[in-house]
């Protein structure tokens, strides 16, 4: 039998812009919460990040869709003494409170954090920020590439020294943000519904993208040096690595315990050219891991995807494919 | 993945929240037009 979602019957108001705050809220909503979005006249101006990028027409605007379905939109010019009103009547049945609109924005409208939950005790105020609430980013503006990528170092860890970074996608750290958030405001809404008392929740871009760079940090830290980024082709882990198959079909060795993994490659593969003493170990193959992807890579066009996999699979190989997001959806 | 089109809209379909619960199926609504829900919600 089908039950509500876990977090039916809670309330949320978000005053949330382009990403990172409407993907929380959208993600509450799909576990059941009853989300108010709060705009101003204009709208949120995620409606029309096409056309903020120069894009004439617009026919639909998938990134707007994917966070913001399931929820009401009210237009609140919190300007006024009345949209303040209204939006203090949305507040006083309200649980949850999501916003990224900056700091200062929220400290000028008198619904910064210590305002509201004074005004709102029970309430759980949730907010992220680019840069975090202090310190001398605290007020500047963020993005997912400004706060998560480039401020966080995570750009930076994608590139091999040398290399040139490309163009990034949008949203990552936005949806990884807001996912922090909905970690961290239904905590606090268990712990409000036990205590009475509701708290400030906070996160920001840069948080996440240090979060998810943590290897990277913890190996700077641990031993003053940057973590390894290599082009594929040297890469130091040859048996977890990115692969082509005769047909131009990608795909990814899986073994990272290479001890493991590498009797059933040798299985796979059939050939004297690997059973020589240079490959005999993971420390050997680590220092002529050049040669030995040059040789897999060799192998590996031998052969269509689909046989290789049978391979695979025969022999135990752990491997995954290396799909277009066009090839994933038609899967 | 999701379809959330309202009556008289083309269906498309998105990605949804990465958690899934035993016994609850995410379906979530149509996606709002500016203010629709402003008059119920501070007039009504």
């Amino acid at each position: 039998m089908m039950r509500p979602g876990p977090l039916a019957g809670v309330k949320v108001v978000e005053l949330g812009i382009w990403v990172a705050g409407p993907a929380c809220g959208g993600v509450l909503a799909d576990w059941g919460a009853d989300v108010v979005k709060v705009e101003p006249p204009a709208g949120d101006p995620q409606r029309n990040v096409f056309g903020a990028i120069g894009v004439q027409e617009q026919k639909a605007v998938p990134p707007f869709e994917i966070d913001n379905r399931g929820k009401k939109s009210v237009v609140i010019n919190l300007r006024s003494e009345e949209g303040m009103a209204q939006m203090m009547l949305l507040l006083e049945t309200a649980d949850i409170f999501i916003t990224n609109l900056r700091f200062a924005a929220l400290q000028r409208l008198g619904i910064d954090p210590p305002a509201l939950r004074q005004k709102f005790p029970k309430l759980v105020y949730g907010i992220i920020s680019g840069f975090g609430l202090e310190g001398p980013d605290a007020h500047r503006p963020g993005y997912d590439l400004g706060g998560y990528w480039a401020r966080s170092g995570a750009a930076h860890s994608l590139v091999p020294p040398g290399d040139t970074l490309a163009t990034l996608r949008s949203g990552h750290g936005d949806h990884v943000t807001g996912m922090s958030l909905v970690a961290g405001v239904t905590a606090a809404l268990f712990d409000a519904q036990r205590t009475g008392e509701g708290r400030m929740v906070s996160t920001s871009l840069l948080r996440n993208g240090m979060y998810n760079i943590a290897w990277d940090i913890g190996v700077q830290l641990r031993f003053g040096k940057r973590e390894s980024t290599r082009s594929r082709s040297n890469s130091r882990a040859p048996l977890i690595n990115s692969y082509v198959a005769g047909d131009g079909k990608g795909f990814w060795l899986l073994g990272l315990e290479a001890h493991r993994h590498w009797p059933a490659l040798l299985a796979t593969i059939n050939s004297d050219e690997l059973l020589v003493d240079k490959f005999k170990t993971t420390q050997l193959r680590l220092q002529n891991n050049v040669e030995l992807i040059a040789l897999l890579d060799a192998f590996f066009a031998t052969k269509p995807l689909s046989e290789w996999t049978a391979l695979f699979d025969e022999h135990d190989v752990w491997w995954a494919l290396r799909v277009t997001v066009k090839n994933h959806l038609k899967q | 993945m999701v379809g959330a089109p309202r009556d008289g809209e083309e269906p498309f379909e998105a990605v949804n929240s990465p958690v899934d619960f035993e016994d609850y199926e995410i379906r979530p609504g149509p996606v709002p037009y500016l203010g629709e829900h402003t008059e119920a919600l501070l007039k009504g």
